[in-house]
């Protein structure tokens, strides 16, 4: 498991790599961030991403549901 | 005017044969190169090149196209219109298909190209499957951002018209997990809730590399019951060329490049984003519904086509340019038969101007408020800019001589509060909600006869003007 570039958490992992083996995507199953290793250095650094979209348990907690969710209507 | 093309490939042979397309044989990165190459193309202008990328590092086999409707001549090829035709022209096309073309599905039982390649349950995997790379550099994930995301009613399986077709961006969160935009009040979010009322997943499918007429009559406000691909035959002037899923019930594109099938998780929402927005701002991070993925099908080397967003113009904005406008035209028509043309391209119709002959004083006016009612106006049409019909509202230039010299603020601007807004645009408050404005920017018509710019008393163009346009034009062209 690898470091997420932006919430931080150890679980990130390997979606693919190149053919070639130029490089590697990772994905995070926490925060879904994505990045491929070849990417700018903000986007594949914990330490370089910027602080502004970091993101914390918190932050995903936040968003509203959209659309709503449905509430079942039971059988009659 | 030629045929309409009706494939992604039959689009790009033609963009090909009239130099509007850029290939590249040497491999490229798919970051940055790609978005850095698509956001050039646009800011070399309105007339620049689809880019083909035929060398992917990593993904032999497979290509990419960007760009591929984000200018005027690539709009207009698409629509099988000379590459010359304005704005106005376009438009006036557009308009009339939609009201006069047949909206007609044809469907198929040949077997389409996409089956050439099928791949199900564990097998899936969309990064290695689609090459999907980064748009913005802040974007959240690589993104689909030009695929036609299909549903239909459960509650009425048979009926075509309650088939919806919409472009949204979709988020690649896994190797068989995708988000779903489902916007509030759109077809789709009325799909999902029927089936969550029901307690049940609602089956989804996303084609991408589809007829270039498919992707704007999915960007269209169609009513609940029309269909976005009997549209797309309109627009195409033919029917449109449809496949049966047996896995989905789903019509399909039949030439599609890509297959994705599955279905949207009932109950459930998950954090999405960030994503640059066609507003030029990240924005939109909410819990939106997720899209497990069941089956992939592709052509054997596949074009994945993708659409780069940006602050305007870029492609989403040429693909948008004239739905929302004829749209609204279809619904003013009724009440106000003088409207000559609705340019609803500015942020999909947030500024929207609109030509009109003026029979008398104040019916300008009218029509603006009447265009912030219109289905499409209802969250967009924020300032709506009126202009007399000898002003083509699509160039700028007039528009802007009408803003200087027909309107006088004191009595031409006026302002409603509390009206409601596409929750994207970034100057909302709260989220959703805005004040809109009226500018009567035509010149005042009797009974109202302020001012001097009456309508007859200004410069009219010498006799002749037309010939020599036309004389001056065939001659630039042959020196």
């Amino acid at each position: 498991m690898t470091q997420c570039v932006r919430c931080g958490k150890q679980n990130a992992e390997v979606m693919t790599e190149a053919s070639d083996k130029s490089w590697i995507l990772y994905s995070c199953p926490d925060c879904r961030y994505a990045w491929r290793t070849t990417e700018v250095v903000e986007n594949r650094t914990r330490e370089q991403f910027p602080k502004a979209f970091q993101w914390t348990d918190e932050t995903m907690k936040s968003f509203t549901d959209f659309p709503r969710i449905t509430t079942r209507k039971n059988k009659q | 005017m030629s045929e309409s093309p009706k494939s992604l490939r039959e689009l790009l042979e033609l963009l090909q044969q009239e130099k509007q397309l850029l290939s590249f044989n040497r491999e490229h990165a798919l970051e940055p190169d790609l978005s850095a190459a698509a956001q050039a193309g646009q800011n070399i202008g309105e007339t620049s090149p689809a880019l083909m990328f035929n060398n992917l590092q990593g993904y032999p086999g497979k290509r990419i196209v960007l760009n591929t409707v984000s200018s005027w001549p690539n709009y207009a090829l698409s629509m099988g219109l000379p590459k010359e035709s304005s704005q106005q022209q376009i438009y006036q096309e557009v308009l009339r298909r939609w009201s006069d073309s047949p909206w007609e599905l044809q469907e198929k039982t040949e077997q389409p190209p996409f089956m050439d390649n099928i791949i199900e349950g564990d097998d899936i995997n969309l990064f290695e499957l689609i090459p999907l790379f980064r748009g913005n550099e802040r974007d959240g994930a690589p993104y689909i951002t030009k695929g036609a995301f299909i549903s239909r009613d459960i509650s009425e399986p048979n009926n075509d018209d309650k088939e919806n077709v919409s472009i949204y961006r979709v988020q690649a969160k896994g190797k068989n997990l995708l988000s779903a935009q489902f916007v509030p009040g759109h077809d789709c979010a009325r799909h999902l809730s029927i089936a969550e009322e029901r307690g049940e997943n609602l089956k989804v499918a996303i084609a991408i590399g589809v007829p270039p007429a498919l992707s704007v009559a999915a960007c269209s406000p169609l009513p609940y019951e029309e269909s976005e691909f009997k549209l797309a035959a309109a627009l195409q002037d033919s029917p449109f060329e449809v496949y049966k899923s047996e896995h989905t019930g789903l019509n399909l594109p039949w030439s599609a490049e890509y297959i994705i099938e599955g279905e949207i998780i009932a109950g459930e929402r998950e954090h999405e984003g960030p994503f640059g927005e066609f507003t030029g701002f990240y924005c939109g991070n909410r819990k939106m519904p997720l899209f497990k993925v069941t089956r992939v099908m592709h052509r054997d080397q596949p074009v994945f086509e993708n659409l780069h967003l940006a602050r305007p113009m870029s492609e989403s904005d040429y693909i948008m340019a004239f739905n929302n406008g004829v749209a609204m035209h279809q619904e003013l028509k009724t009440n106000f038969p003088g409207i000559k043309a609705v340019n609803a391209l500015n942020c999909y119709g947030l500024v929207t101007i609109i030509s009109i002959d003026q029979n008398m004083g104040g019916i300008a006016k009218s029509a603006a408020l009447r265009a912030m009612t219109t289905a499409p106006g209802l969250i967009s049409a924020k300032t709506v800019i009126m202009v007399d019909d000898d002003v083509d509202p699509f160039d700028m230039y007039q528009v802007m001589w009408a803003m200087s010299c027909n309107m006088n603020p004191q009595f031409d601007v006026s302002l409603i509060n509390g009206l409601p807004s596409v929750g994207l645009d970034p100057a909302s408050v709260p989220t959703g909600i805005t004040a809109k404005m009226v500018i009567d920017a035509c010149r005042p018509t009797a009974p109202d006869l302020r001012g001097n710019s009456k309508p007859k008393e200004d410069i009219v163009h010498p006799t002749g003007t037309g010939e020599w346009e036309q004389k001056l034009t065939a001659m630039i062209k042959a020196l």
